[in-house]
């Protein structure tokens, strides 16, 4: 019951086409994706192209569960927003709309983040020109997330053995629960990040000069089409779609 | 008494049975130890003992209660689990504070409070160490502490998990120490381990897991005599068997049986008698 659940986070290759187009064509993609869904201001429109990305991401990435997952944990906060926004304007349409974008706005990030190991990215990161010290600790920040959890799953085992319970007491109380899993969880992250950079030099690692990756990123003929099908896919829902649907159902 | 019946376990819906129709007890002021290789199940076993997981199928019971009906905060009252790596459990300033902050969880204060904290900075020889940080203190010093921190409550088992990793001989010495100590006060005592060279300190009753079945239920020594059951189970025959077994045979004298000679040596090693 205490359980955290990492397995959001666990990135799982599959053998499909997203897994193997090249990240910064995905990249792309993506950005276009949202780009898109941010234009878009007609509820059925909006509401077919969040249909098209999940089918898009489904058959070109094999991950719809995953996306499924990801979205029920996202439900409550697409509610709130439907809330906050219906409470101002009284209008459901216009509320929906910003809730389903949030959604596409997901989904579109999804093709690239869900598709992309650690490692991918951060190489990606490195050839658009980010400085290597700041794709390792972002590469490095996504990949200890899972280690990170799974080092708090086992904090939170050890202090409920040794009695303590989270759910006690009032807010202040509640609040105080929580140092006996704060301060090791600290303590040991401190001490698991100076090991890494003791690890890192120990092998070589150095940030001042060029270093070559064992595998380099190539955009091929394969790429290109893909980045074209995907715009072209996605800019018939701006243009005619929307216009056409706002035509016929001006919502 | 902690009891397992037909218990089945699973972490995910999906996944396959961590465990698998185990059945076992475990009775008061016994020294019990659970074998098996990585992944075999011996941890996912004693986080069903104080609650911590509740079996898919089947039922544990400590001391008469259905672990599914008790919270861990109860639970752990009776059973202390001592983790691999003592150091995710510490949080406080100091090992005195250490202490106190546990003691004051289980609702014990005043006179009592400094009295009990003295007894067991004592007893653990932990007075020497009481305003260091417990992160700055050596493996051994921390998992010493650590038994001490579970100690302190005066729970009926202590459940070590995997508490020879990464000690030095001075380090294991004192721990076989701590243990017989807590043994002494007629606590049981549940070694997880894979070490069984360890195991010779005391001989205990076995129970063997291999990808969460229980392949093997008995005394110390029956397992010793069927060396296969210890090498086809993933685990390293202790140097001494293979001595024994190695003057027994092709070192010129047959006419020493393998069982006599290991009875003798486990019987002279063993402290607990029950080999």
């Amino acid at each position: 019951m205490y359980r955290i659940s990492y397995k959001a986070f666990k990135f799982e290759a599959k053998d499909a086409l997203l897994f193997r187009i090249d990240p910064r064509a995905k990249l792309f993609t993506a950005l276009y994706s949202m780009a898109i869904s941010i234009i878009i201001f007609n509820l059925p429109t909006l509401t077919l192209l969040t249909i098209y990305l999940m089918i898009y991401i489904a058959i070109l990435g094999k991950i719809l569960r995953k996306i499924m997952r990801n979205i029920l944990v996202l439900t409550p906060l697409i509610i709130i927003i439907f809330l906050a926004n219906y409470l101002v304007t009284f209008n459901i349409i216009s509320s929906l709309v910003p809730a389903i974008k949030l959604l596409t706005l997901v989904l579109s990030m999804n093709i690239f983040f869900l598709t992309t190991s650690p490692d991918d990215f951060s190489l990606t990161l490195e050839r658009l020109g980010v400085p290597l010290t700041i794709t390792l600790a972002f590469s490095l920040s996504l990949r200890f997330i899972i280690v990170l959890a799974r080092q708090l799953n086992e904090i939170i085992e050890a202090q409920l053995s040794r009695g303590y319970t989270l759910d006690r007491g009032g807010l202040l109380q509640r609040i105080r629960n929580f140092i006996p899993i704060l301060v090791p969880m600290i303590v040991l992250s401190i001490k698991r990040s100076i090991d890494i950079a003791e690890t890192l030099e120990v092998r070589g690692f150095r940030t001042d000069i060029k270093h070559t990756p064992y595998h380099d990123l190539k955009i091929t003929a394969k790429d290109i089409v893909f980045i074209l099908l995907s715009i072209i896919s996605m800019t018939i829902f701006y243009y005619p779609l929307q216009e056409v649907l706002s035509a016929t159902f001006p919502l | 008494m902690i009891e397992f019946r037909g218990v089945w376990f699973k972490y995910d819906e999906e996944g396959e049975y961590v465990l698998k129709d185990i059945n076992l007890t475990v009775k008061r002021g016994e020294i019990i130890s659970i074998l098996g290789d990585n992944g075999s199940g011996k941890t996912t076993l004693i986080k069903h003992m104080n609650g911590l997981l509740k079996p898919t199928m089947g039922d544990v019971y400590v001391d008469g209660v259905n672990t599914k009906e008790k919270p861990i905060s109860e639970l752990s009252r009776k059973v202390a689990i001592v983790f691999q790596y003592p150091e995710k459990m510490f949080f406080s300033p100091s090992v005195e504070e250490e202490l106190k902050a546990t003691l004051k969880n289980f609702g014990v204060e005043g006179e009592e409070l400094e009295s009990r904290v003295e007894e067991i900075l004592e007893e653990f020889r932990l007075a020497d160490l009481r305003g260091r940080t417990p992160f700055s203190l050596s493996g051994g010093e921390q998992r010493r502490l650590s038994i001490a921190i579970a100690f302190s409550w005066d729970p009926d088992y202590i459940i070590l998990d995997e508490p020879t990793t990464g000690l030095d001989g001075e380090s294991r010495r004192d721990l076989t120490k701590t243990i017989e100590n807590v043994l002494s006060k007629g606590k049981t005592v549940i070694i997880v381990t894979h070490d069984l060279e360890y195991l010779f300190e005391f001989a205990p009753k076995i129970i063997l897991l291999n990808q969460g079945t229980i392949v093997f239920q008995g005394r110390f020594r029956e397992l010793l005599e069927n060396n296969e059951i210890v090498i086809r189970n993933g685990l390293d025959t202790p140097k001494i068997s293979m001595l024994i077994k190695f003057l027994g045979s092709d070192g010129g004298f047959p006419e020493i049986r393998y069982s006599d000679l290991l009875s003798m040596i486990v019987g002279k090693l063993g402290c607990r008698g029950d080999v």
